[in-house]
């Protein structure tokens, strides 16, 4: 690279100021502050930005005002650009290309990857040249010399050294491998040691968690013996009860058993119920035995179903009566059809009588009294023979009638007379029929009153003596007489025979009954055989000694049976023993001390298992406890942590290590032929004198041309100066195969003598060869082939 | 003939690189989850009425475990018995002689394989027989050969199995060294592999393959782990089929260049909740934003994070790959072998004393550990680079 020439805009003292560079050798010479350090600070503001205004760092603000910045054009290995830049604050770059005259687009980016890998610190630290690092050697330490010039062949080996230093005091502060050190890493150190053994303690718990473990099984071991013991006891105490059950049931059986007596003779229920039925059967017989012979008292019977004697007693007299009005009736009719006759005589009413004499006629009422007298005497014959008493009736009858009958013979002439008005020749020719006629009408009237009193009085009697509700006679006619004579005759009839019937049937039943008793009396003689029979069995005397006997042989009985019963339920191997035990309490007081014993180991059973539950209490506690995993966790993350702290101190150490070997690997890298170089710098500036030099690893010795070997330290102020500069120059050399700027040399030299002054001119012409040099200086006296720029 | 293959249980392990700040729910979840990972394996063992089950090495974490952790395999154990169920466990490095260690007793369906290769039978309910080989570690380390201490394939038996806890390798390294050559050679049915976190098949037919373990343990066993139910095919080949465990799911969420905190939420929303928490780790491959950077190395960008990411998300960490700082540095060639040269050197014992844990200490030795280191030494670099 060839910076060809700058225009300052305005820059420190600079304004509108423009320089030409055409030479590789530039040489720039004024005094003390004619400008040749803002000139230099101008360049390389222009390639890597302006400075920044930090601390007291001088930015060369222009003095007149002018604007700040300005251009330069390089010439680039494929390029030759002007790079223009303007303004301290707001900078702008500006990049062309001279030979096409574009603008490049990105000129930072652009004129980065042309300087890369240069940065302004390595550009200075590499390109750039001074006084001060000079004057800076004699100030230093031996050691810290030593290591300037041993890292001179690295670049930026001071920063570098610089952050090594830092680094270190930062990492000592945190961890030193001594043990009891207060360092933050020692003490996180510690804490997590503590912790892990912390944590070692859980397998202890493992440990008690097996114990535990192994105990629960012996004790539950205990428990499991425990109950097959008390199984036994229980087992014990079920036998004892058992045994004193059938203790009482033996004490039971034999009270029983006392009341069993041999006399008492066992009476089959077959016989008492053969007995018992032969008895009541007996009974039975004799029951109908007496109703047999009650039905014998029984006698024939005179009962009808009607008054007989009444009813024929009314039936004469109602055929008496009927006779009599039978005869009147036919007396009326005879009567009537003789007045018939009269009244046939005469066309009207026939007239009375008309005299005494027809008394004549009266004869004629003589027949009448004689029929009525007959009458009556009729009917007190037929009473005779029939019914005495009705002969009275007779005679009052017929008395009665005669009485009637003069009567109505009175009337009758009456009534001839009351006919006397009739004409005469008829009435004498007729008188006798006249005169007859009132007669007859006297007897009509009469016998049909007598007929219809005696009617009357017939059916008042009748009903009186045989009528009944509901059989009524009503007798208003003859007919009705007949018919009631007839009605009676047949109820008579009727009655008679029934009751003859009746009195058949009585004779047939006695004759049952008779032979019904013979048949009863032989079973009831039976029936006391059957009893007398049982009785002589047992030898009982009667009913009662028989039941008796009876009531003890079942009681008798069922004693037995509950001894039985009783002695069944003992089985047979007790027996034997129950009845060699004299009381109840022996067996008592050995169920209690047995009872004891299971309750005891009932007791222990129930502690042994509060043993087991507090065993494993405990190893759930264990587990609920065990934070084994989280503390695990907890350690790990620890570890993280403290793997972090480590890893950053272990990081600045490396890094420092890292630092060291880079320097020391780019140095010895480049000493073969950075020692070539310097060699032949150091051995020019110091004429000859030092032939060698050998670089150490924390060391570099020179030898003198008569093989003295010298260490850096027993080298003079001047010597070291000039193997410094012989080291910088042969390393700007060497770099340069990868980048070559310009070498900026700013008022070096001024402790050299005039002789290795001119050396030095002369050793810069020969760099100027390869790279341009830009030499800025107070004075220059040898100016050949050198453009010297004079301020 | 069904069985479950259930390698690297890790019963009990503790999660490395979690922070003490992760709430109490999610750390009680982080340190049951191995526990009821193996619960629910168990139940479904029972569920699918399998005949064994194999646990071939590091069924437990480590050697030693507390009373609440063995009564959880006493019981669950108990469980498979009442089912029926065999249980043939082997230790591995991680829980080598456990059956020396004090422990509840083991119930009877429970065989484990002595130091000594051995073959045990089973005559299952179907009749058929199964003979299985293996061997447990007494050591952490198992630098014999043990592969050819195992028999050929009985040929009285209807299915062969080894239960093998180690890693492909030569003889000598320490984790039973075998290559896969010699398992073929048995002829066994069925290679029951343990030791290497990561479900994977070494061969076919006849399987040979880790199941995995059944829970991831670290942010860089991510996806769902579980176990193999094991069952024959038609043509009587022992067939692995996949079943998941997972409690907490590991995931990494790669972000390719970061400018901005919300490009992660915005990343972290569109995650679908599957039932179970995530544990996730970022993988930022570059920030440009410097001041995000900062926020990312002082941890503030961490906790703004949690702090509005769902429930089930726990974000365990942000990883920043650096790109080496010293890209185009002049020195970069000497700057890389030099951090080539010191890692190569660096022996911890040189820095730490023997008071500091001997896990820590050896984390440092381990591949992340040194990677952690670089990152950590590049950023110191960075940082002083910025200044």
């Amino acid at each position: 690279m060839k910076i060809k020439q700058i225009y300052i805009n305005g820059f420190g003292k600079w304004a509108h100021q423009e320089f030409d560079f055409s030479t590789n050798f530039q040489a720039i010479i004024g005094q003390n502050e004619s400008g040749k350090t803002t000139i230099r600070e101008f360049i390389v503001s222009m390639l890597f930005g302006f400075p920044t205004k930090k601390g007291q760092a001088n930015v060369y603000d222009p003095k007149n005002g002018s604007k700040y910045g300005g251009s330069i054009i390089v010439d680039f290995p494929e390029s030759q650009v002007k790079i223009t830049r303007t303004g301290r604050v707001q900078s702008s770059l500006n990049i062309i290309d001279i030979l096409t005259g574009e603008e490049i687009s990105s000129p930072e980016e652009w004129l980065n990857k042309q300087l890369e890998p240069l940065n302004r610190e390595m550009f200075d630290a590499i390109f750039n040249f001074s006084q001060m690092d000079l004057s800076k050697i004699s100030k230093l330490k031996v050691n810290d010399l030593k290591r300037i010039i041993l890292s001179i062949g690295a670049i930026n080996s001071q920063q570098w050294l610089k952050l090594s230093e830092i680094l270190e005091k930062e990492s000592a502060n945190q961890y030193t491998q001594r043990k009891n050190s207060q360092r933050v890493l020692n003490v996180l150190t510690n804490q997590y040691e503590t912790h892990q053994l912390l944590i070692n303690k859980s397998q202890v718990d493992v440990q008690n968690y097996l114990d535990l473990e192994n105990q629960t099984k012996q004790v539950d071991s205990k428990i499991k013996q425990n109950q097959e013991t008390l199984v036994s006891y229980k087992q014990k105490s079920e036998q004892l009860r058992a045994m004193i059950y059938h203790y009482g049931l033996v004490n039971q059986a034999n009270k029983i058993k006392e009341k069993i007596k041999d006399s008492i003779v066992s009476i089959s229920e077959m016989d008492i119920l053969q007995y018992r039925q032969s008895k009541v059967s007996q009974n039975l017989i004799e029951n109908k035995l007496n109703t047999l012979k009650k039905g014998m008292k029984e006698k024939l019977t005179n009962d009808f179903l009607i008054d007989v004697a009444q009813f024929k007693k009314s039936l004469v007299n109602l055929k008496l009566i009927h006779n009599r009005l039978d005869m009147l009736s036919s007396s009326l009719k005879k009567l009537q059809q003789k007045k018939q006759a009269i009244n046939n005589l005469f066309e009207i009413e026939v007239p009375q009588a008309l005299s005494k004499e027809e008394g004549a006629l009266i004869s004629k009422n003589m027949i009448f009294f004689h029929i009525a007298s007959v009458v009556s005497l009729a009917l007190i014959i037929a009473s005779y023979s029939i019914f005495k008493p009705g002969i009275l009736v007779g005679l009052m009858t017929g008395g009665y009638s005669t009485y009637k009958l003069m009567f109505h013979y009175k009337k009758i002439i009456d009534i001839k007379n009351r006919y006397g008005g009739i004409s005469i020749k008829n009435i004498q020719r007729l008188q006798p029929k006249i005169r007859e006629l009132p007669e007859i009408n006297q007897q009509i009237k009469q016998i049909s009153n007598g007929i219809s009193k005696q009617l009357h009085q017939v059916e008042y009697d009748l009903n009186r003596d045989v009528g009944t509700i509901d059989r009524y006679f009503s007798i208003k006619k003859i007919e009705d007489l007949t018919l009631a004579i007839s009605k009676l005759e047949s109820q008579i009839k009727q009655s008679e025979l029934e009751h003859q019937n009746q009195n058949q049937l009585v004779v047939i039943k006695q004759q049952q009954i008779l032979s019904e008793l013979k048949t009863y009396e032989l079973q009831f003689e039976h029936e006391h055989q059957i009893q007398q029979i049982l009785l002589d069995k047992y030898h009982f005397n009667n009913d009662a000694d028989f039941e008796k006997g009876y009531f003890d042989s079942v009681e008798q009985q069922k004693n037995i049976n509950r001894y039985h019963d009783l002695i069944k339920q003992i089985p047979d191997d007790q027996y034997n023993k129950l009845i060699t035990i004299d009381n109840m309490s022996i067996l008592e007081q050995k169920l209690s001390e047995n009872n004891k014993q299971s309750e005891l180991i009932e007791n222990n059973i129930a502690n042994l298992k509060t043993e087991v539950t507090k065993y494993k209490i405990k190893q759930e506690q264990l587990m609920s406890n065990d934070q084994y995993l989280s503390q695990q966790q907890d350690l790990a993350n620890e570890e993280t942590e403290l793997i972090d702290y480590f890893e950053q101190y272990l990081a600045k150490k490396l890094t420092i290590r890292w630092i060291n070997e880079s320097l020391s690997l780019s140095s010895e890298n480049r000493f073969p032929k950075m020692k070539t170089a310097a060699l032949h710098y150091f051995s020019r500036l110091t004429f000859g004198k030092y032939v060698d030099m050998h670089f150490q690893k924390n060391n570099i010795r020179v030898v003198t041309n008569n093989y003295q070997i010298f260490d850096i330290n027993e080298l003079s102020t001047g010597t070291k100066e000039q193997l410094f500069v012989a080291l910088k120059f042969a390393l700007a050399q060497v770099i340069s195969d990868v980048i070559a700027l310009p070498l900026f040399i700013d008022d070096g030299f001024v402790n050299f003598d005039a002789k290795r002054r001119t050396e030095i001119i002369m050793i810069l012409k020969e760099i100027s060869k390869r790279q341009q040099v830009f030499y800025f200086s107070t004075a220059l006296t040898n100016k050949e082939g050198i453009n010297v720029l004079d301020l | 003939m069904k069985f479950i293959h259930a390698a690297d249980v890790h019963l009990g392990n503790t999660f490395k690189g979690l922070s003490k700040q992760m709430p109490a729910n999610l750390k009680k979840l982080v340190e049951e989850s191995t526990i009821m990972a193996f619960q629910n394996m168990i139940r479904n063992a029972i569920e699918e009425q399998i005949d064994f089950i194999l646990l071939p090495g590091d069924f437990y974490n480590v050697t030693k475990s507390g009373p609440a952790i063995q009564n959880i395999v006493t019981e669950s154990f108990s469980l498979l018995k009442k089912n029926q169920i065999g249980v043939f466990l082997s230790f591995g490095n991680h829980d080598f002689e456990v059956d020396k260690q004090k422990h509840l007793p083991w119930p009877d369906n429970v065989q484990i394989f002595e130091q000594n290769v051995e073959t045990k039978e089973i005559i299952l309910n179907s009749g058929e027989k199964i003979a299985i080989t293996g061997f447990s570690y007494q050591t952490p380390r198992q630098n014999n050969s043990v592969i050819d201490k195992f028999p050929k394939k009985r040929l009285n038996v209807d299915y062969h199995i080894g239960m093998y806890h180690g890693s492909i390798g030569n003889s000598g390294e320490p984790y039973a060294a075998f290559k896969i050559r010699d398992m073929l050679d048995k002829n066994y049915d069925y290679w029951a592999l343990g030791h290497i976190h990561a479900r994977q098949t070494l061969n076919e037919v006849p399987f040979i393959g880790y199941s995995g373990d059944l829970q991831g343990l670290n942010r860089k066993e991510v996806g769902e782990k579980g176990y193999y139910l094991v069952s024959p095919d038609k043509s009587q080949n022992l067939v692995p089929h996949f079943c998941k465990t997972t409690i907490i799911l590991w995931q990494t969420l790669s972000i390719n260049s970061l400018n901005d905190e919300s490009d992660i939420t915005e990343k972290i929303k569109s995650i679908k909740y599957d039932n179970k928490p995530v544990f996730m780790t970022i993988l930022v491959d570059e920030v440009h934003n410097s001041v995000i950077k900062e926020r990312i190395e002082n941890g503030i960008t961490l906790e703004t994070l949690r702090k509005c990411t769902p429930e089930y998300i726990w974000i365990v960490k942000i990883i920043v790959k650096n790109t080496l700082l010293l890209v185009n540095h002049i020195d970069e060639k000497y700057w890389n072998q030099a951090l080539e040269n010191v890692m190569s050197e660096f022996n911890i014992n040189d820095y730490l004393s023997e008071q500091v844990p001997i896990t820590i200490r050896e984390f440092f030795m381990t591949e992340s550990g040194q990677q952690n280191l670089r990152e950590s030494m590049q950023q110191l670099l960075s940082h002083h680079k910025e200044e």
